[in-house]
């Protein structure tokens, strides 16, 4: 829980940036505090405001957005075993699942820490909210987060998770072909796409064998 | 309506939709076992994509920057101190359960990562060093 704290100050600062770019872009106060509240996935808002910002069209940010968030489908699949009960309860729920919340609950070998990834969903979502509500109010005041060089921060974060993850050398595999299928696809599909279609890496989990 | 809200109400819905794909459509299952290999292999297929996205992504095109320098010294970083996520050995018995935030508790049985110091100080150099 030490490190989603760590990572929840991060998220703070770009949920403040969030809500400074998105005021600037036009959408006013409340419309970011909903996005925030219902979406909470940072490069799919930051790429609606950035849309919007540049006057890019309603069906430009939307498509944006939604092919940025399509990795969602595949990320809950592979949770999905952790959600029990009601439906409406699952459904509210699995709104705590972000990147980094998945990836800090990751166990390895398919296993997740059910409740590391519904508390670190908590106080992601608090950072996330709280940092937006600042941002949108707050203007100038702050600084680009990615002047401080925080961008660099969460991709290191998730290859320290995925490192102790690649003993089984199926998983290192899938992991290479995964990585490799998206870095080939980043210059020539939209954003999103690399890692959707990198996640028909893991049908090499249908050969038979322990590893 | 305005064409900010109609962007924020369907990005909203579709998103709350793809999160609980999932949990709504799978979870209370246990799934058949090849199914259960592949998502098995999700987690490490989507980490290696999201590391590779989030270091060269751009809009289209790839990207070399300071993100790249910041993830080479991070992977420097867990190279040189191989136990960085340290692994733990299972205990015999389950720990005492304690609050949902404290620390992972181990899956008896399974070999699990702890977080703990020597995590913070790396993540917490890289955060500067990026």
């Amino acid at each position: 829980m030490r490190a989603a704290i760590a990572v929840a100050a991060t998220v703070w600062f770009f949920g403040a940036s969030f809500g400074l770019l998105a005021r600037a872009a036009g959408m006013g106060v409340l419309a970011p505090l909903v996005l925030s509240s219902t979406t909470f996935a940072g490069s799919a808002q930051f790429a609606v405001s950035s849309i919007l910002g540049v006057g890019g069209g309603t069906f430009a940010a939307i498509t944006a957005a939604v092919l940025l968030n399509t990795r969602y489908a595949p990320i809950s699949i592979s949770v999905a075993r952790l959600f029990h009960g009601p439906r409406l309860r699952r459904l509210l729920e699995s709104q705590l699942i972000v990147d980094e919340s998945w990836a800090l609950s990751s166990r390895g070998a398919g296993r997740y820490d059910r409740r590391l990834l519904l508390g670190a969903g908590v106080v992601l979502y608090a950072a996330w909210v709280s940092g937006t509500a600042v941002g949108v109010l707050a203007g100038d005041a702050l600084g680009d987060p990615k002047s401080l060089g925080l961008d660099g921060a969460f991709p290191a974060l998730f290859l320290a998770l995925l490192v102790p993850q690649l003993r089984a050398p199926r998983a290192l595999l899938a992991a290479l072909v995964g990585g490799a299928i998206a870095l080939v696809l980043i210059p020539v599909t939209p954003p999103g796409t690399p890692i959707v279609a990198a996640s028909a890496a893991c049908l090499l989990g249908l050969r038979r064998g322990d590893a | 309506m305005s064409a900010v809200w109609l962007v924020v109400l369907v990005v909203g819905a579709a998103t709350v939709a793809l999160k609980a794909t999932g949990p709504v459509l799978l979870g209370n299952r246990e799934l058949p076992e090849p199914v259960a290999r592949v998502v098995a292999l999700l987690g490490p297929v989507l980490l290696s994509a999201l590391v590779v996205t989030q270091t060269v992504g751009g809009d289209n095109e790839l990207v070399l920057d300071a993100r790249l320098a910041g993830v080479g010294a991070g992977a420097v970083a867990i190279a040189a101190r191989a136990p960085c996520p340290r692994w733990s050995s299972p205990p015999r018995s389950p720990p005492p359960s304690r609050g949902s935030f404290s620390e992972p508790r181990p899956v008896p049985g399974v070999h699990s990562m702890v977080f703990d110091r020597p995590q913070s100080r790396w993540f917490s150099a890289e955060v500067s060093l990026a």
